[in-house]
């Protein structure tokens, strides 16, 4: 192979597109000649900077124009009003229930907390997408030993009630699954127990 | 899942349900990479900016499309570049399809400003070829394939691997001349 030809498959060589006599025949010539070696040397550091090339942050802070366009239509749909986002419509109808799925969550999360053991609700939840809590159960099982038993029983608390929120919103999602409140509601309870997660870690 | 995934999905869960300071800690965490990809795809601070602006808002809106079967940054890129190269046909910058070194806005890679030594390749890759540095952006600076480079942009595999191949070869002879 000569340097012509072997510099012209560079490109398929890096990006792994030769087949393998063709990757030998010009891994052979590269391995004799100096200069087609260092051109494939001078793009694999040419292909190295091109990936870490960092962001480029903008010359002024662009949230606040930004915010000012989606904010309109982040508010909670009204019936018949100009201006409404077709993507939140369907959660005015299901305003009273997501009122009260909200209050509940608020009752369950200000009760006094309780001595459930953790069997107790370790099936509750076994969706794929529930990997907050089951980091949180993992990480409490794995520091068990090492916690005073008071933190563990207030992490367990603390998780049965956020437990039992959840099953609340998600029992009034499967009744009325387009509704905004009810997903914000669902979304805020994961961040808790993400949150619940950090403490953990750092107990 | 680490840690900032974990965030990351939870503020995207949040956002999507309409709530708008989640969305705004979305922003704040990948505003700089979407802002560098249209600076150094227009060239033009204003317009990369204005464009910036126009993906979050686009994002914004169609943040119900995303299932989270990608990182979120993957998706938000993808909404990113179809924006840019919308903005670029809008120009009546496309019509000669990758044929012509003048189709596109020339940049100048001294608007960057940071004085390391990525000025260099910043700058080299300004004075590239327009589709030549649209090719090279996408595939070994954002990690495209040709084949999806051809789906972005209308052109054929063969027309991308040639724009790249021609990229590199200039890029390398201007940092290594």
């Amino acid at each position: 192979m000569t340097c012509r030809e072997t510099l012209d498959r560079l490109d398929d060589l890096v990006d792994g597109r030769l087949a393998a006599a063709e990757r030998q025949a010009v891994r052979s010539h590269l391995a004799g000649c100096l200069a087609c070696s260092r051109e494939l040397a001078a793009l694999r550091r040419l292909q190295g900077r091109a990936a870490e090339l960092p962001g480029v942050a903008p010359r002024r802070d662009l949230w606040p124009a930004i915010r000012n366009r989606i904010e309109p239509s982040a508010e909670p749909a009204e019936e018949g009003g100009a201006g409404t986002n077709a993507r939140f419509a369907p959660a005015r109808r299901w305003w009273p229930l997501a009122a009260a799925a909200a209050l509940a969550v608020a009752v369950l999360l200000a009760r006094p907390a309780s001595r459930s053991a953790p069997d107790s609700r370790a099936t509750i939840r076994t969706e794929a997408d529930a990997t907050p809590r089951t980091l949180l159960l993992e990480t409490l099982e794995a520091r068990r030993g090492e916690l005073p038993a008071e933190s563990v029983r207030a992490f367990e608390s603390d998780l049965e009630i956020l437990d039992h929120a959840i099953r609340e919103i998600e029992g009034a999602l499967e009744i009325s699954p387009e509704s905004r409140r009810l997903r914000l509601l669902l979304a805020e309870r994961r961040q808790q127990e993400a949150e619940l997660l950090k403490l953990l870690a750092r107990a | 899942m680490d840690e900032r995934t974990i965030e990351e999905r939870l503020l995207v869960e949040r956002a999507s349900a309409g709530d708008v300071p989640a969305f705004e800690g979305l922003y704040r965490a990948h505003v700089d990479r979407i802002h560098g990809l249209c600076l150094r795809m227009l060239g033009d601070w204003q317009q990369a900016e204005d464009l910036t602006q126009e993906i979050f808002v686009k994002a914004w809106e169609r943040l119900g499309s995303y299932r989270g079967e990608s990182r979120f940054y993957t998706w938000l890129h993808r909404v990113g570049v179809n924006e840019v190269i919308g903005a670029l046909r809008r120009r009546g910058r496309w019509q000669d399809r990758f044929t012509s070194p003048g189709d596109l806005p020339e940049p100048s890679a001294a608007r960057f400003p940071e004085p390391a030594e990525g000025v260099d390749l910043e700058r080299a890759i300004g004075d590239l070829p327009p589709v030549a540095r649209l090719v090279f952006l996408l595939y070994d600076v954002e990690g495209y394939r040709h084949q999806e480079i051809a789906e972005l942009t209308g052109m054929a595999e063969g027309t991308s691997k040639a724009n790249l191949h021609r990229a590199r070869k200039l890029l390398r002879k201007a940092l290594h001349p």
